[in-house]
């Protein structure tokens, strides 16, 4: 049997791009055949459990404030935000939005509001419940993402350094492209292993944006105030920027300008659009994201 | 014919028969025995829903409990944004006085309705003549008046005439079919019935309006130039329909 590390440099550099699409191959089924199953059924009426799973933290923040502002309950005077009345936070129902407006007491800017902790915190619900049904990773989940990263990583790394000290022991010193190589594949590994979502939260967000579709469609129909709650779910599945700016002008006061907003984004790499991600899981290329562009 | 389990719905989208699945069964759930039917009526009903149609429900109650009505809030704003849900909560006690008051609506829900649940509370109603035509001739005239405000308040905006003719096309389209069943020529969608009437006419330039009104109501905006003369058009045609139920008042004193 034909022993790879016995192949010459360009041989071996084939079969190592083969092993290394493999490996990502692998890498990227076993994922989502470990996650996927039944879709759950969601409560589609709180449109910030939905905007979590398209966008984590930062989209329910967005949401919710773009929508007290449109209901008149939160006020933008110069780029601050604040309680458009003193009785405000007592007429919200729900946790987050009296979070903000609890915030707002004290004007702020936006980006300072979506960092604020109190207001994170309330987001932790939608994520709890998000986890409970198997639509975002929870630490079992994640573990078992780790388990195959470093399975991943040890394969590449793994044939690489043979390679490399096979090769060096044999007086070659053309190693560089494979060291490239190694670690090209060893950065998409660790790109791909930890998306936002699982592979049911992409499957539940995808019918989502089926189901709404039609409201999508109209969206230039759909009328400021808040009377309905068309303009919420409409933000929460496809993003702030699915509104019509010439009758919700206020939502371009809830784009984050350019920031250093990296830093919330973890350690997996969100490059240098990860400003609507959530904090710590934006993997994937935060394919969650969406509010400040186009939505995803 | 009574019955429990939610009727097979007509041939409507995949999406729209889903949300008013679940919608019906919300509704079911949370009013419990206080739940008499679920009538789908409109467009809808006809299985001829378009892409910006409401679909228009009837929920009739023996009594309207704050706290099972609160139950049904949040599926009424999901199915409302996903498909444009307009329900109607309406009493046993009311249905007669609602049926004389706004007879000509109800001759409609007469004509296009399908029992989703319950037992059809609409065999064997029959609106009075003198009520229909009294009130189908409050209708067109209502109609007649706002056409003509916003031909004067809107006309300086093309787009916005569209929009305001694929609003009144629905009521005029209905006014058509409630003078033709009047005239003893029943014709229950009242797309074809408001084509029938104004073939009726001869009146070539409604005939050419006809297919703008369509245009206008799935595509909620009309050519250049086009969209004053069909809103001046659809005037015309109230106008018209309200003179033969005149003549039909007469005939009958």
């Amino acid at each position: 049997m034909l022993n790879p590390f016995d192949l010459s440099g360009p041989d071996f550099l084939i079969f190592y791009g083969l092993l290394g699409i493999l490996v990502l191959g692998g890498l990227f089924v076993a994922g989502w055949l470990s996650e996927s199953g039944t879709v759950p059924r969601l409560d589609y009426s709180d449109p910030y459990l939905l905007a979590y799973l398209r966008g984590g933290e930062r989209e329910v923040i967005r949401v919710a404030a773009v929508s007290l502002a449109d209901r008149g309950l939160l006020k933008v005077h110069d780029e601050r935000l604040s309680i458009a009345n003193e009785a405000a936070s007592n007429l919200v129902r729900r946790p987050i939005e009296r979070a903000i407006l609890q915030r707002l007491t004290i004007a702020t800017d936006f980006v300072t509001l979506i960092d604020s902790a109190t207001v994170r915190a309330a987001c932790k619900e939608y994520k709890d419940k998000l986890q409970q049904l198997h639509l975002l990773p929870d630490e079992k989940f994640s573990g078992a993402r780790l388990n195959r990263l470093l399975i991943a990583l040890a394969t590449l790394l793994g044939v690489a350094l043979v390679k490399i000290i096979v090769a060096t022991m044999r007086g070659r010193q053309n190693i560089w492209f494979l060291i490239l190589m190694a670690v090209t594949f060893s950065y998409l590994a660790v790109r791909i292993y930890n998306p936002f979502r699982t592979t049911l939260g992409d499957a539940l967000l995808t019918d989502l944006k089926t189901l709404f579709a039609p409201l999508k469609n109209r969206a230039s129909m759909i009328n400021p105030g808040g009377a309905t709650g068309e303009a919420a779910l409409l933000m929460a599945v496809f993003g702030v920027s699915a509104l019509p700016i010439s009758t919700f002008p206020i939502i371009s006061q809830f784009k984050e300008k350019k920031r250093s907003y990296g830093t919330s984004c973890g350690t997996t790499g969100c490059g240098s659009t990860g400003s609507s991600c959530s904090g710590g899981s934006c993997g994937g290329g935060g394919s969650g994201c969406g509010g400040c562009g186009g939505g995803s | 014919m009574a019955t429990n389990e939610p009727n097979p719905l007509p041939d409507l989208p995949t999406q729209v028969t889903r949300v008013l699945s679940e919608f019906v069964f919300a509704a079911q759930a949370a009013f419990a025995t206080d739940l008499r039917a679920i009538i789908l009526f409109g467009s809808a009903a006809e299985g001829r829903l378009r892409a910006t149609s409401d679909v228009n429900l009837l929920l009739l109650l023996t009594t309207f409990d704050q706290g099972r009505a609160s139950e049904l809030r949040n599926p009424l704003r999901v199915a409302q944004a996903a498909i444009r849900l307009s329900p109607m909560f309406i009493l046993e006690a009311e249905l007669p006085s609602a049926i004389t008051a706004f007879a000509e609506k109800f001759s409609d829900i007469l004509r296009r309705r399908k029992v989703l649940f319950g037992s059809d509370p609409f065999v064997g109603v029959k609106i009075l003549r003198k009520i229909l035509i009294a009130r189908l001739d409050q209708v067109l005239l209502n109609l007649i008046l706002r056409l003509r405000e916003v031909y004067v308040m809107r006309g300086l905006r093309e787009e916005q005439l569209a929009i305001a003719i694929a609003d009144a096309a629905g009521p005029l389209r209905s006014c058509a079919a409630t003078l033709l069943e009047l005239e003893g020529q029943k014709e229950n969608s009242p797309k074809a019935a408001l084509e029938k009437y104004v073939k009726s006419t001869g009146e070539s330039a409604w005939l050419e309006a006809l297919p703008r009104i369509s245009e206008a109501r799935e595509q909620r905006i009309l050519p250049p130039g086009v969209a004053g003369a069909v809103l001046l058009n659809l005037i015309d045609v109230a106008k018209s329909i309200g003179s033969r139920l005149e003549k039909l008042r007469e005939a009958e004193c």
